[in-house]
């Protein structure tokens, strides 16, 4: 913007965005005003889904810097392409897709040797109820720790159909496979963190 | 069942001690069966608490706490910044109150495209029942110093006449380019591309 703006001219560009009391935009809308260039509109669509793609990359990752990295890379690349994206109300799916791209890349490039990053996991924060915080904690605790024992792209079928309810055939489609291999994935997912769990025998 | 004999890698399941395939078992859980086995096999039963405590564990989970650090979303947006594709500029030929063009003292005045579309969109939005949704600003090739304005709205179901709104924003576009930016409408092109459902009460 030049020196000379007209009068009123800030002040709208400014409430462009929604403040508070404004009215909760819908994602297409969002969408098609970011690509346009509507910074506010992106800030909003960052604000609404940046939790769940962190939490995915966490639980992916084991690592809260790699996982606060990935979620940076996925939103900015989604503020390239937003010009291709085809149906604007699609783009939880595409975040979700870039997101488990992205950690199964890394986790192909980590060494073998499976390094648990001090900084990760649990520092959970008590519940109101003492005891039932504690509990939780504990069970997440242990299946994060037994998901990590999982092959990495099996650990993503099933945290993103049982923890983000995405669709099998959605995730059949970003792991590349059919609809049916997911649930056999996810069968066999179960069975693992099951038994890592619990063992049985 | 006479097919293991055949190896389990065709039934691709995890034999308990008893023969039963721990698949089934899940699955006869999540049915809510059991059959004369099922209820008297201490293996099976062991199976099952496995996974009621892998459930639990997985709703503990979907609660995650893991929240990303609060800077997060400001890394994001500077990266996002710093991407740039701005709009650029418009040389704009401003108008006095009686609608006549005035040539600046300080010569010809550019501003924004992407500052001009956020206060077109923002004049759209105070419509009852309207959204913007793109909005795409050139300067008026058939109409000498006017703006020309594309812009896709998203309707609330039931919110009226939809020629009645858009002759609305059509109008608010009008005076808020006069009243806010000091240049005039050319043609503005509105297209209905979505209806939204009425909030509910």
């Amino acid at each position: 913007m030049s020196g000379a703006v007209p009068a009123g001219l800030d002040q709208a560009a400014t409430t462009g965005g929604p403040g508070p009391g404004a009215p909760v935009l819908d994602d297409a809308t969002l969408v098609a005003r970011a690509r346009d260039g509507d910074i506010r509109a992106f800030e909003q669509l960052v604000r609404r889904y940046q939790r769940r793609i962190y939490q995915l990359a966490l639980r992916m990752t084991a690592s809260r810097a790699d996982a606060e990295d990935i979620t940076q890379e996925v939103f900015v690349t989604a503020w390239r392409r937003l010009p291709e994206l085809r149906e604007d109300a699609a783009v939880v799916g595409w975040l979700y897709r870039t997101a488990t791209n992205r950690c199964l890349n890394l986790l192909r490039s980590r060494k073998p040797v499976a390094e648990m990053d001090e900084a990760t996991v649990a520092a959970d924060r008590p519940a109101d109820d003492p005891q039932r915080g504690a509990e939780n904690t504990a069970r997440r605790e242990a299946l994060v720790e037994a998901l990590g024992q999982l092959p990495p792209a099996q650990r993503a079928v099933w945290l993103l159909r049982e923890v983000h309810g995405r669709s099998y055939d959605e995730i059949a489609e970003l792991v590349d496979t059919t609809p049916d291999a997911v649930r056999g994935r996810l069968a066999r997912a179960r069975v693992q963190l099951a038994e890592r769990m619990t063992p049985w025998q | 069942m006479a097919v293991n004999e055949l190896g389990d890698h065709l039934r691709q399941g995890h034999p308990l001690p008893c023969g039963r395939l721990v698949e089934d078992v899940f699955d006869d859980l999540d049915r809510g069966r059991i059959d004369d086995h099922g209820r008297t096999c201490v293996h099976c039963a062991t199976a099952r608490r496995s996974l009621t405590t892998l459930m639990e564990a997985t709703r503990a989970l979907v609660d995650d706490p893991a929240e990303p650090p609060p800077n997060l979303l400001d890394r994001i947006m500077q990266a996002v910044r710093a991407e740039g594709r701005r709009g650029e500029a418009l040389p704009l030929v401003p108008i006095d109150d009686t609608g006549a063009a005035v040539v600046p003292d300080l010569g010809p005045v550019d501003i924004s495209r992407q500052a001009v579309a956020a206060v077109v969109r923002y004049a759209a939005d105070t419509v009852d029942g309207v959204r913007a949704r793109s909005c795409r600003v050139t300067v008026d090739d058939a109409d000498v110093g006017a703006l020309r304005i594309e812009m896709t709205l998203s309707l609330r179901y039931g919110a009226g006449p939809a020629n009645e709104l858009v002759e609305t924003v059509r109008a608010r576009i009008g005076s808020a380019l006069h009243g806010q930016v000091g240049v005039r409408a050319g043609a503005v092109d509105l297209e209905i591309v979505d209806v939204w459902p009425e909030e509910g009460p």
